[in-house]
């Protein structure tokens, strides 16, 4: 306005008059602009939009996919039931092909475009740690990144702490659980392969830390780049690690490459065990694992520790198990650009699982915040409320030694490993089952 | 088209275009590529150091507040920038806190780290260090100048190399094209240029070939295109059309000229055939049963020519004329010269005998008819053959050369004044003897003055040393020797003067009769002259009477056998001949007939010596005389003829 003033003041050919009405005509255009933007927004505040960007192509899509299917169970159920305080959910998914670039672009696309209450499990630690600048440019936005599929490190410290609610336990309580666990069996000698951006840095930072309260150090380490899959080659890496005569080896990577990894590793006749963390998702690399065809009488997967994040799901008496089981085949989708036949499921898996968890805390916690905003959730965080969700703890994001908000609601580590069994039929099935003893391993 | 792509003058460019592509192709590329090299190295350099000077300004509060996952995740999004090839960043510990190395860290760095920590406990730098490690570029940047550790940056500059190929390529791919450009407007300038050419070429070839009977229709097109264009090539086709028409013209005046020399030719022909049958060519009689051998020799520079010799026996006299002369000047006006001053010199010797009264006589005649006061030079000598001196008289004429066993001498002048001057002119004469074996060689300066093409002269030098190696021949070997190696000297240069040159010889009685040959007829009267032949043989071959009366009875023998049966009456020309020579003691004779095949020794048996000669058969006797006094004996039968060859040494 001001400007137009300044330009026609500055023009002599127009008079007073016109400028007056010129002005008049634009503050009334203006005012109906207005107008109709907040009349558009009041009808779409009817739904409570969380934003979510993950993998849905290349190779970790099946995370994104299986994490998109889990929460989507719960979040169709509960509008089914009618949404949260007569709201509905919706999710809006995006693919970032687990790239840090499209993450980002996702994330202004959803916070500018779509006007998202929230942001919602994304995947990955390089996309992820990536987006959280934007958490705080976006602070006026009252956002909160709900439940990240990753256990990086940048979310749970400051200064993005206060942006961004984790369940899941970080990469390096995975990682020190496992190191914990070999030193105990005697396994000293620890190689590392990992995947070398921020999310295998994690990783290794977990083991390295570990190692150092018992003043070890890694044996050796091995890297691929974000990106390899299965169809590469890992025997410069393996020879790297068996050269350096390590012990045990822990993964730190996405399952097609670390499947790739495990093949090449034991076509090597090596059979030493090789740990890896949740996010290879257990069930995508059995699937990847079985598919192979060994050359010779070569079992790909024996001798494999996964550490998980949430707890085991089958033959699980676990409430919250009971459900996913339940909801998973009814109301479990497909995100809206994935090209696939969305009629065939996955069966249920640890990430899907995780994805159902995230689902049931975000909706309980916008339940009882009555506001989709971070400013709503905080508030109800400092009462600290212990959350049921249907697992073996409650949730609560409160440090009970400085009575201070903890945005990590989970250290929990579980482990599983794979075993196989014939069935009546006589094909040998394998088997995600919890780890119960190590001493299998013992050296 | 095609006739341009094979154009010489288009391969000629062609080549040179390509020369000169090829040189700046070289000359751009190696330059480029230098400077390309030096620009994207400082380039790279400077990036790599933005890129670590970047991250060590933000590492410093990440690696102090946060974990290295943060860090890893800084360095991860500079990895996505072209040439770099590592980021590694390390703690004041020379810990490795956050790398990019898959799939692990070299073993090297590992080593390098190692040593600068533990061994050489390495100064502390607080400066941005570049070091250049095989391929890459390392440079190392202090994160607060060392006190947190150092970010590496590798720059790979294998990524430069491939840039400056692809550049170069680039750059070749556009010179190339420029090339091609020239190339075709080389073609389409060459084409503009050659059109012209090959049309000219064309009429050129044309020419070749043409008659100049009648214009060739060519130049017309010619004339209408080219010539009118206002460079080189419009001049040059006028001046082949100029240069056509000149021909014409030309090739009709020498039809014509060729057409009156050929008529002056044909005369001058006829002229030199009448020339030459004014001279003399009938052979010698014997002069004194062949004590002498005489031999003539005339090869005029043009058709007709000055120079003449004549010769003839007075056998009244016993005595042998021989003349040589040489008239002033060449061609026609000296060949009527030369048959005035012959014909005159033949009517002198009808009435005088002396040489030098002849040409008296005949000076005075010739003087008297010289109008066009042309003179002659003139050798003029005579042989008795009974006391074997030689009077002669040179007037004016070079001296001839007497040529003995070992030396070669000119004959001393007479004093004589050329002929046609002076008709009181009074000539004297001088005499010599000539001994065996010696000969007078007289010859126009027609040999002397014979020169090559260096304008040298063949000289009496030259001439007197030749006759010194030839002074054991004939006269007619002597001047055809002579003759080939004026020839020679000349080396292919057209004869400048007449030649003529005479020469007598008197031969050595003892070699005469080495050989002699004579014929007879089938008439027993002939015997006699085989008797008197064969003695004269014997008796100048020194033979002693004894060895020669056997050899005689038994040529005899064989002789008349051959006159009495030999012949029959359908013999047309009955001949005998009869060849005897000795040489190194042994005496060989060879009896050839024309009767018909006849072998004596075959068909007569030895004969019984003690026969009565009335009872012996016809011929026997002699057949067997054959037998027992010569050494060899031996019949054949040739060429019709019949052979009988028998031998005795002595």
């Amino acid at each position: 306005m001001k400007n137009i003033l300044k330009i026609c003041s500055n023009t002599s050919i127009f008079s007073s008059k016109k400028i007056i009405r010129a002005s008049l005509f634009t503050i009334f255009t203006f005012c109906l602009f207005q107008t109709l933007i907040y009349a558009t927004d009041s009808t779409e505040k009817a739904n409570i939009k969380l934003g979510m960007s993950a993998a849905f192509t290349g190779p970790s899509k099946d995370l994104g996919l299986n994490l998109h299917l889990g929460a989507s169970a719960y979040f169709n159920y509960i509008n089914d039931k009618g949404g949260i305080n007569g709201q509905e959910i919706q999710l809006i998914a995006y693919d970032d092909g687990y790239n840090p670039e499209p993450a980002i672009r996702n994330t202004i696309k959803l916070l500018e475009k779509d006007n998202v209450d929230l942001l919602f499990g994304y995947v990955g630690t390089p996309t992820t740690t990536r987006i959280l600048p934007l958490l705080k440019i976006y602070d006026k936005n009252d956002i909160l990144l709900l439940f990240p599929f990753t256990g990086a490190e940048p979310q749970r410290n400051y200064p993005y702490d206060k942006y961004v609610l984790n369940l899941r336990a970080s990469y390096a309580q995975e990682t020190s659980g496992l190191v914990k666990h070999f030193l105990d069996i005697n396994r000293k000698k620890i190689g590392v392969f990992y995947q070398i951006d921020a999310y295998g840095r994690s990783g290794l930072e977990g083991v390295k830390k570990e190692l150092s309260k018992h003043n070890l150090k890694i044996t050796s380490e091995a890297t691929y780049r974000r990106g390899q899959n299965i169809s590469n080659n890992y025997e410069e890496q393996v020879k790297k690690l068996l050269d350096d005569k390590v012990d045990v080896i822990i993964s730190i990577g996405s399952y097609s490459a670390c499947a790739g990894f495990i093949r090449d590793l034991r076509n090597t006749n090596s059979n030493i065990p090789v740990a890896n963390v949740s996010f290879v998702g257990t069930s995508s690399l059995l699937n990847q694992l079985s598919e192979l065809k060994p050359t010779s009488n070569i079992s790909y997967t024996s001798n494999l520790i996964n550490s998980q994040v949430v707890p085991h799901y089958i033959n699980s008496s676990l409430h919250a198990v009971k459900k996913f089981e339940k909801l998973y085949n009814k109301h479990a989708s497909y995100p809206e650009s994935y090209t696939g036949d969305k009629s065939k499921k996955p069966a249920i898996n640890y990430v899907a699982f995780e994805g159902f968890l995230d689902a049931a805390l975000t909706c309980q916690l916008i339940k009882k915040a009555k506001h989709a905003t971070r400013e709503g959730i905080m508030s109800i965080l400092e009462k600290n409320i212990a959350i049921n969700i249907g697992i073996d703890q409650r949730i609560q994001f409160i440090d009970p030694k400085t009575n201070t908000i903890n945005n990590d609601a989970s250290s929990n580590v579980y482990y599983t490993t794979l075993k196989t069994t014939v069935n009546s039929k006589g094909t040998p099935i394998t088997k995600i089952v919890p780890l119960t003893s190590w001493g299998k391993w013992q050296k | 088209m095609a006739k341009i792509k094979q154009s010489k003058l288009f391969k000629k460019t062609l080549l040179i275009i390509i020369a000169l592509f090829a040189l700046i192709s070289v000359v751009t590329c190696f330059f480029s590529g230098t400077i390309l090299y030096k620009y994207l190295t400082d380039e790279y350099i400077s990036k790599g150091t933005t890129i670590a000077q970047t991250i060590s300004n933000t590492a410093v509060d990440i690696i102090l507040n946060q974990d290295h996952s943060t860090v890893q995740a800084t360095i991860d999004q500079f990895l996505e920038i072209d040439g770099v090839s590592y980021l590694y960043v390390i703690d004041a510990n020379n810990e490795i806190l956050s790398h990019t190395f898959s799939p692990y860290i070299p073993n090297r760095l590992i080593n390098k780290i190692q040593i600068e920590s533990t061994i050489i406990k390495k100064q502390k730098s607080t400066q941005v260090a570049i070091r250049r490690i095989d391929n890459t570029i390392d440079i190392e940047h202090p994160i607060l100048l060392g006190k947190i550790g150092y970010v590496h940056v590798g720059m790979n500059l294998s990524i430069i190399i491939e840039q400056i190929k692809k550049e170069i390529l680039k750059l070749i791919g556009i010179i190339f094209i420029i090339f091609l450009m020239s190339v075709y407007i080389a073609f389409i300038l060459i084409k503009q240029i050659s059109k012209p050419l090959i049309d000219l070429t064309s009429y050129s070839k044309l020419l070749a070939n043409h008659d100049f009977e009648k214009p060739l229709g060519f130049q017309d097109k010619l004339a209408s295109t080219i010539k009118n264009q206002n460079d080189e090539i419009g001049t040059l086709a006028g001046a082949f059309i100029k240069l056509e028409l000149t021909l014409i013209d030309y090739i009709k005046n020498l039809k014509e000229t060729t057409k009156i020399n050929q008529k002056i030719q044909s005369e001058l022909n006829i002229a030199h055939a009448i020339q030459m049958s004014m001279l003399p060519t009938a052979s010698l009689p014997e002069l004194k049963n062949n004590d002498y051998a005489f031999a003539s020799f005339i090869k005029p520079a043009k058709e007709v020519g000055g120079d003449f010799y004549d010769y003839y026996f007075d056998k009244e006299n016993e005595k042998f004329h021989f003349i040589l002369g040489d008239v002033a000047g060449k061609g026609v006006p000296a060949a009527l010269f030369m048959a005035i001053t012959l014909t005159l010199i033949r009517t002198a010797n009808k009435t005088e005998s002396s040489p030098s009264k002849i040409l008296n006589f005949a000076n005075k005649l010739v003087c008297e008819n010289n109008e066009s006061t042309l003179f002659v030079t003139a050798y003029y000598g005579v042989l008795d053959i009974k006391t074997n001196k030689l009077t002669y008289v040179l007037a004016g004429h070079n001296p001839p050369y007497h040529i003995t066993k070992n030396d070669v001498i000119p004959l001393a002048l007479t004093d004589g004044m050329v002929l046609g001057i002076d008709e009181t002119f009074k000539y004297s004469e001088k005499t010599i003897q000539l001994l065996d074996d010696s000969q007078v060689f007289i010859f126009t300066d027609g040999v002397t003055e014979a020169h090559n093409k260096n304008r040298k002269l063949y000289g009496e030098e030259k001439l007197e040393s030749n006759l010194k190696k030839l002074a054991s021949k004939l006269p007619k070997t002597l001047i055809d020797t002579i003759y080939n190696s004026v020839e020679k000297f000349a080396e292919g240069r057209s004869q400048f003067d007449d030649i003529t040159m005479i020469s007598l010889k008197k031969i050595d009685p003892l070699n005469k009769f080495r050989t002699i040959k004579f014929d007879l007829t089938n008439d027993k009267k002939e015997i006699t002259k085989l008797q008197q032949k064969s003695e004269l043989f014997f008796e100048k071959n020194r033979i002693s009477n004894r060895q020669s009366m056997k050899y005689i009875i038994v040529l005899e023998e064989i002789v008349s056998n051959i006159i009495l049966y030999g012949f029959t009456e359908t013999t047309a020309t009955p001949k005998i001949s009869i060849k005897l020579s000795f040489k190194n003691k042994k005496i060989e004779t060879w009896v050839t007939d024309n009767s018909h095949y006849f072998n004596p020794f075959k068909d007569f048996d030895i004969e019984d010596i003690n026969v009565p000669l009335d009872e012996k058969n016809i011929g026997g006797l002699g057949i067997h005389l054959v037998k027992t006094i010569m050494d060899h004996y031996d019949y054949s039968y040739l060429n019709e003829k019949n052979i009988i060859y028998i031998s005795k040494t002595i």
